[in-house]
């Protein structure tokens, strides 16, 4: 079956905001993010007779949305010569999100904070799972990753996340 | 809400036991303002995952500029229609053939560096059994490739023994 | 239009015959009855999405299928496997393909050839013969190796392990 643009508009647009959180929490460019959701939607589009196969087309989306963002990192690797990790850290203490957080008290940047700095399969778990609701099942279709791997990184993620929550507020900070 | 149920709730999530709705129901209940004092180390943990969802997203603009790509794509698709005026012009008839040849050699080419589909026809005709010998197939494949993993791992002589296998086989 | 694509369809098709050596291979026994043969094309796969999976086992193999294109086994019982080997081998083009592993095991020698377009495996062959049996399969697309190497770590499947079973199954 073929794809109207107003069945596009209907089922696969609405997913945009999804695909550029994700895509941003990987990148940390709002304007790169941005890019590789257009060009997610554009593969949709030219694949758009073979879409209706697909069982979730949400869950394929972020997983393109994955694979070109990381495809991204690899060449801005290759162009900086600072570590991925250095790059990543620095762009992420700077803005937490692109977005204008009016609510986001220093409690809440400092948790953004820290979720950026955990390991890159931890912190996209933690955003697939806690911040956009997906089910295991399909956290491991969109990373590749079997069901224990999600779990157990899920898993570590949460403990991190919770013992940093306890060591900010034993502190004071 | 429930003290209790969310401090259950809470510690079912820590061991990630919570359901995609209990889930759901912790970050509703830590969003609506009214938190008891003993959740407030937790509180800003949710709120933050509410905030992120409810703030980054793409603009109107970014809806118009990505339709305008496809609009243009779908545009130089075929139209019905011209090919049948076509026929009515012996030298667009020849014009055709000439794209058909010229087609048929780009797409070869494509072909061959892509590998599109040597395999034309099936064996099967019930999914169910030709999924069955696919999983047979695949299984197959899997298990003598670890197998064989395994064996390079525990054989450091093993490059002595590929020797051989090309010296008997080829 | 239609007609159109249809030739085109077609010279592509009479074009790209022959083009892929292990096809010719597979082409040579193909009506020989006393072998035994499968073909699944991605028409076939492209169906499997539709069956419904009871198992997770069957999830993952559906998982490694969805990038597949095509697959072909050919084996048989009571024949000079190893020269069949011999002949399988010969027939794949050096410059294309490349030796991902080979083993021995008793009188079997296997041996798993790759064809890489890009970063991804585009074709698998594994090729077996024994003294008095053969077996080639190949499977074509896109190949994860490290999916189709989890299909057997999950579960041990009965009957896999030899070629001789998959033989009867059909």
């Amino acid at each position: 079956m073929n794809m109207s643009l107003e069945a596009f508009k209907t089922r696969v647009l609405p997913t945009k905001d999804k695909l550029y959180r994700f895509a941003f929490k990987m990148l940390g460019d709002s304007e790169e993010a941005r890019d590789v959701v257009q060009e997610v939607f554009i593969k949709v589009w030219n694949k758009r007779d073979d879409i209706d196969k697909l069982e979730n087309m949400e869950a394929w989306c972020m997983r393109v949305t994955r694979n070109m963002s990381l495809d991204k990192l690899k060449s801005k690797k290759r162009k900086l010569t600072d570590s991925l990790d250095q790059t990543m850290e620095v762009s992420m203490g700077d803005k937490v999100t692109p977005y204008r957080s009016t609510e986001m008290n220093d409690m809440m940047q400092n948790i953004g904070r820290y979720i950026a700095s955990l390991p890159e399969k931890q912190k996209q778990i933690i955003q697939l799972r806690d911040v956009e609701g997906y089910s295991y099942k399909e956290i491991g279709d969109i990373l590749e990753i079997d069901l224990n791997q999600v779990k157990v990184n899920l898993f570590r993620a949460r403990k991190s996340v919770r013992d940093n929550l306890l060591n900010a507020n034993a502190y004071g900070l | 809400m429930d003290s209790n149920r969310i401090q259950e709730l809470l510690e079912k999530y820590w061991e990630c036991e919570t359901s995609l709705e209990e889930e759901q129901e912790l970050r509703a209940y830590f969003s609506n303002g009214d938190i008891d004092e003993q959740f407030k180390d937790e509180a800003p943990l949710f709120q933050y995952y509410v905030n992120e969802k409810k703030d980054g997203g793409l603009d109107g603009l970014f809806d118009e500029q990505v339709l305008a790509e496809l609009e243009k794509s779908q545009v130089s698709r075929p139209k019905k229609g011209n090919a049948v005026q076509l026929f009515f012009n012996l030298a667009k008839v020849a014009a055709v053939g000439l794209i058909i040849v010229t087609a048929g050699y780009f797409i070869r080419e494509e072909m061959n560096k892509q590998e599109v589909q040597p395999y034309l026809t099936d064996t099967f005709e019930d999914p169910q059994k030709a999924f069955e010998e696919t999983k047979k197939a695949l299984q197959l494949i899997s298990k003598n490739f670890n197998k064989g993993r395994k064996e390079v791992k525990k054989l450091s002589a093993f490059n002595e023994a590929q020797e051989k296998i090309k010296e008997n086989n080829l | 239009m239609k007609k159109i694509l249809t030739i085109v369809a077609l010279v592509v098709a009479v074009q790209a015959n022959g083009q892929d050596a292990i096809s010719r291979f597979f082409e040579k026994y193909n009506d020989d009855d006393s072998f035994t043969n499968v073909s699944i094309t991605s028409r076939m796969f492209s169906l499997f999405t539709d069956l419904e999976m009871e198992s997770e086992e069957d999830q993952e193999v559906l998982d490694a299928i969805s990038k597949l294109k095509g697959l072909k086994i050919l084996a048989k019982d009571g024949v000079n496997g190893k020269s069949m080997y011999k002949e399988a081998l010969g027939m794949l083009p050096k410059s294309e393909f490349e030796e991902l592993m080979s083993v021995r095991e008793e009188d079997n020698d296997m041996k798993f050839m790759i064809k890489e377009s890009g970063k991804v495996i585009s074709e698998l062959v594994m090729v077996m013969g024994g003294d008095d049996n053969f077996f080639i399969l190949t499977i074509f697309g896109e190949i994860d190796l490290k999916q189709v190497a989890k299909l057997s770590k999950a579960m041990d499947i009965d009957g896999l392990d030899n070629l001789k079973n998959l033989d009867k199954g059909n």
